[in-house]
């Protein structure tokens, strides 16, 4: 039925889907140039809101519809089912002052005596008043339990007159030695906190429970890069915690305005992201972007930025990525000052960035910390790496199959010489080579590092010496195709790379088929599907096509002191980052002074 | 109406030089050494300037109908008639352009490269590459051709560079050719050459205003014209013009005699690549004008189905063409001689008719 459905729909035409597609598009309102100029903007808007209100509230004595009455207005509320269900979800959600009650309703929530991770401890407050406490084993943190919270609750000498002052707000505020407690009301809020490692205490005859700061869960320390190590810059890289992630960022940019916003995500592991941005450079449009697609999300499970990123993005079906992830702080604060938006979730140690283009993909955190001369170097190193990785076999085989007369003669020749006994053809000859080599690559990923050697060993032998010298393959093919894996490596991105690992084999085929010109409008319909993609509403080749106001930071990395300006393709709305003259200590002398 | 996005002028800049300037790697330069002898690379500027003249009128026509595109003009000034007719002409002239570069690429092709494989192989799989562009839209078009524009232009450089080897400034001269009465009817005569530039009245309203349309269409123009005489001089500079009168590809020949050492030498595949994105940038921008100009003409919202249906249309009419003779001594011809009345000729009926009847629209630029 599937099938046929799926042939019917080849035949049929329907109508195109208006999908709400996001676009970055400039308005007046965003022509701003610095700070000053938006708080300004801000103030205005308060002003209009202020002004509207007044209006509303000045037109209220002249509406025609008197107020209701409290027996009509209940009246109302009592017709209305979907009001009276809130009123007693609300109602049932709300913490009794019956600690038994409390203390039932928690069990059922939290699966005791089932769930052994859950644990409750009663207690007597100041040896008179009755409570318990409640926590999950393993995420709060025991010491923190016993030190601050049991220790001072029950030792009877923090109480003078018992009776009087078991009160939850007395604890609060004279007994707990412990920062971050807070009240809360209702279960839902108490058990996700619970949940996240805090500690609940309910006292017999508050309606209210303290929630108490004791996250206290094993976790990693702060280590090396694993994909993104360079040899210039700081080697720290972010962790699963998405609080260690939050401050490693904070640490780097010390800034008031950087504004962390945290968006729960996943129905059932009741995981969370943080987004940040700088209020006054990133633009908001963005920011209600990022957030509105989040809190769309309708999933029970979400581990982290690997697949929060696969739920946001543009275009899911394209190959090319269109969030950069890293997993580094500095470069995560680099993008956070270009005015862009950063995602970090809880679960894994990247941080996921928007919107970027084709060409961040390509640069590394490196390319600051050095030189111009050797960033820009490096860089067209990169942008040669990711040409060899994506064309090398294909131009092979066009040039082997098609256009021979473009080798010279002595090539040839020596090219002939060594295929003279191989009995596959090229195509074949390659892909064996080449998945070969995704093999050795994908299982070098996924082994033990006691036994990582044998397995360069093994491939050493496969993809070289024996291959050759069983007349498999052509020594010539293992040049190209070790060229192709350096090519590949070279590139910085590891999505963009796998990307590329991927359209290699289209391009193999292509060539196979046609040669250069298969190769040609290979890259014309990947190119033109590349083109048409869209990061947050941002082109994928901003700013070159279309262009935009730039750095010199595109494929050549400029002097520092020449890149002044935010990207404009994201409507910063601070524009400039440097002050004229950057380097204030260079004396220009300006044309007509005095010599 | 049709969303075909926005886009800048330098995107729209590198789509129409792409556009036209695609003749220079055919036949087009060795028809006009057969017409003018060895002075074609000046006799092509007289024919850029007509063509700036020519696209004046199409300018002034869009500016009377800021955001407007060509289809809606004739209809509104010439009358719903008379404005079908001539919209429907102009389709049909791009559709017939865009046939006959593909006929002759494939022709050429086949002549230089792919000797034995069949011509209808050679089409199908360029019109999959165009109907995918065209769904993909008229912006990514445009986007494309100027991330292409870098490329091409190295290369197009590169063969100018390297072949120097092989100019003789003697070849020069005479420096009147055939007569200056030749050259000025010729030059007139192919302003043809640049009656893409028509394209810009089709997408118009995808620029952000009139005063674009104005700054691409003559920075294109110009462009093209220079691109276009370069090309021809190198030409001009390499082969003697009895010879240059034979050569179907006069670039690619102009590549194969590239010779530096013992390595630099047949490089003509390399430049096989700047020659196939030019092509396909220049049919597909063609074609898209074509459905969106019937698309809008019918009021049809949707481009899919008639970009599937015209692409079976340009498929089977590409494949009409009987061999390279056939095609380039009569069509192509053909084209070059009266090209210029669809791009200019109607568009300044219409810009007369709309003045006469004090047609138009306040402009609030």
């Amino acid at each position: 039925m599937g099938l046929f459905n799926t042939i019917k729909k080849l035949f049929i035409y329907r109508e195109p889907l208006q999908g709400d597609q996001f676009e970055l598009l400039e308005d007046a309102s965003e022509k701003i140039g610095s700070p000053s100029q938006t708080q300004q903007t801000n103030t205005d808007e308060i002003i209009n809101q202020n002004a509207i209100l007044k209006g509303a509230t000045d037109k209220q004595p002249k509406g025609k519809k008197s107020p209701l009455r409290v027996e009509e207005w209940n009246m109302e509320r009592q017709q209305d089912p979907a009001a009276l269900k809130a009123d007693t979800t609300a109602q049932v959600d709300r913490i009794s002052k019956d600690l038994q009650q409390n203390r039932l309703r928690i069990e059922q929530e939290l699966n005791i005596p089932t769930n052994r991770d859950a644990k409750v401890r009663n207690l007597r407050i100041g040896k008179s008043a009755k409570a318990f406490i409640v926590y999950i084993e393993g995420m709060a943190d025991r010491s923190t339990i016993n030190d601050f919270i049991l220790r001072p609750l029950m030792m009877g000498d923090n109480f003078k007159t018992p009776q009087e002052e078991c009160s939850a707000d007395y604890i609060l505020e004279n007994i707990l030695t412990i920062d971050g407690v807070t009240k809360a009301s209702d279960y839902t809020h108490t058990i996700s906190q619970i949940l996240e490692g805090k500690t609940a205490l309910f006292i017999d005859g508050s309606e209210f429970c303290l929630l108490v700061e004791s996250r206290g869960f094993e976790k990693r320390n702060v280590d090396q890069p694993v994909t993104e190590s360079v040899i210039s810059g700081p080697h720290e890289s972010f962790i699963e915690d998405l609080r260690t992630n939050l401050t490693l960022v904070r640490k780097i940019v010390k800034n008031k305005n950087l504004i962390t916003e945290i968006l729960p995500v996943g129905k059932t592991n009741n995981s969370k992201c943080g987004i940040m941005y700088i209020d006054g450079i990133a633009n908001k449009k963005i920011v209600d972007e990022v957030k509105r697609r989040i809190q769309s999300l309708d999933i029970d499970f979400v581990l982290g930025d690997g697949m929060l990123s696969q739920l946001i993005e543009d275009h899911p079906m394209a190959l090319f990525p269109q969030i950069l992830r890293t997993e580094r702080p500095d470069r995560t604060a680099s993008f956070l000052m270009e005015g862009k938006v950063i995602i970090i979730s809880d679960g894994t140690p990247h941080a996921s960035i928007v919107p970027v283009t084709f060409f961040h993909m390509m640069h590394a955190s490196e390319d600051s910390f050095i030189r111009w001369q050797f960033g820009t170097f490096l860089r067209l190193v990169r942008y040669m790496g990711m040409g060899l990785a994506m064309l090398l076999p294909a131009l092979y085989i066009a040039l082997t199959l098609f256009h021979h007369e473009m080798i010279p003669t002595e090539l040839i020749l020596a090219i002939e010489e060594s295929r003279e006994n191989v009995p596959f053809p090229v195509i074949v000859e390659i892909l064996l080579m080449e998945l070969s080599f995704e093999l050795i690559r994908e299982a070098g990923i996924r082994v033990p590092d006691v036994i990582g050697q044998t397995l360069g060993i093994i491939g050493a032998l496969i993809l070289g010496q024996s291959a050759v010298a069983a007349n498999l393959v052509s020594p010539i093919l293992v040049i190209i195709v070790s060229i192709t894996g350096l090519g590949s490596f070279a590139i910085p991105n590891y999505d963009l790379a796998i990307a590329i690992r991927i359209i290699r084999f289209v391009f193999i085929a292509l060539a196979a088929v046609l040669g250069f010109y298969g190769i040609a409008i290979g890259i014309f319909i990947i190119g033109g599907f590349a083109c048409s993609m869209k990061s947050f509403g941002i082109p994928y080749f901003t700013p070159v096509a279309p262009r935009a106001r730039v750095n010199p930071d595109i494929v050549i990395r400029g002097p520092l002191w020449k890149q002044t300006l935010r990207p404009d393709s994201t409507n910063p709305l601070d524009k400039t980052r440097t002050g004229k003259p950057v380097r204030g200590w260079v004396n220009r002398r300006q044309r007509g002074d005095q010599k | 109406m049709i969303e075909e996005g926005k886009f800048g002028v330098q995107e729209t800049v590198w789509l129409m030089v792409s556009t036209i300037v695609t003749k220079v790697f055919y036949t087009s330069p060795a028809q006009v050494a057969s017409l003018v002898g060895n002075v074609s690379w000046y006799m092509t500027l007289i024919s850029t300037a007509t063509a700036i003249l020519g696209f004046t009128f199409i300018y002034l026509l869009l500016k009377r109908f800021p955001g407007w595109d060509i289809a809606t003009i004739m209809k509104d000034t010439l009358g719903g008639f008379f404005g079908f007719v001539f919209s429907i002409a102009l389709a049909l002239y791009l559709l017939f352009l865009a046939t006959n570069t593909l006929s002759e690429f494939t022709e050429v092709a086949k002549a230089y490269v792919f000797l034995l494989t069949p011509s209808s192989f050679i089409i199908g799989i360029f019109v999959v590459g165009i109907l995918v562009m065209c769904i993909l839209g008229l912006e990514t078009q445009a986007r494309f051709a100027k991330l292409a524009a870098y490329t091409m232009l190295t290369g197009f450089v590169l063969v100018l560079i390297l072949g120097t080897e092989n100019y003789d400034i003697n070849r020069l001269f005479p420096i009147l050719g055939y007569g200056a009465d030749k050259i000025l009817i010729t030059g007139l005569a192919r302003s043809s050459v640049y009656g893409e530039i028509v394209i810009l009245a089709v997408i118009a309203p995808s620029l952000q205003g009139t005063y674009f349309v104005k700054k691409a269409g003559y920075i294109s123009l110009i462009l093209s014209g220079l691109l276009i005489s370069l090309s021809v001089l190198a030409y001009s500079l390499s082969f003697p013009y009895y010879v240059a009168q034979e050569i179907v590809a006069p670039m690619y020949e102009m590549a194969e005699l590239i010779d530096y050492g013992r390595f630099v030498q047949r490089v003509e595949p390399i430049f096989l690549f700047i020659w196939f994105f030019s092509s396909f940038i220049s049919i597909t921008a063609l074609f898209y004008c074509f459905v969106s100009l019937y698309c809008k003409i019918f009021r049809i919202q949707d481009i899919r189905p008639i970009a599937l249906g015209s692409a079976l249309i340009l498929f089977v009419s590409a494949l009409f063409n009987m061999d390279l003779g056939v095609g380039a001594v009569q069509r192509i011809q053909n084209i070059r001689q009266y090209g210029w009345i669809p791009p200019f000729i109607l568009p300044l009926i219409a810009l007369i008719v709309g003045m006469l009847r004090k047609r138009g629209v306040r402009s609030h630029e």
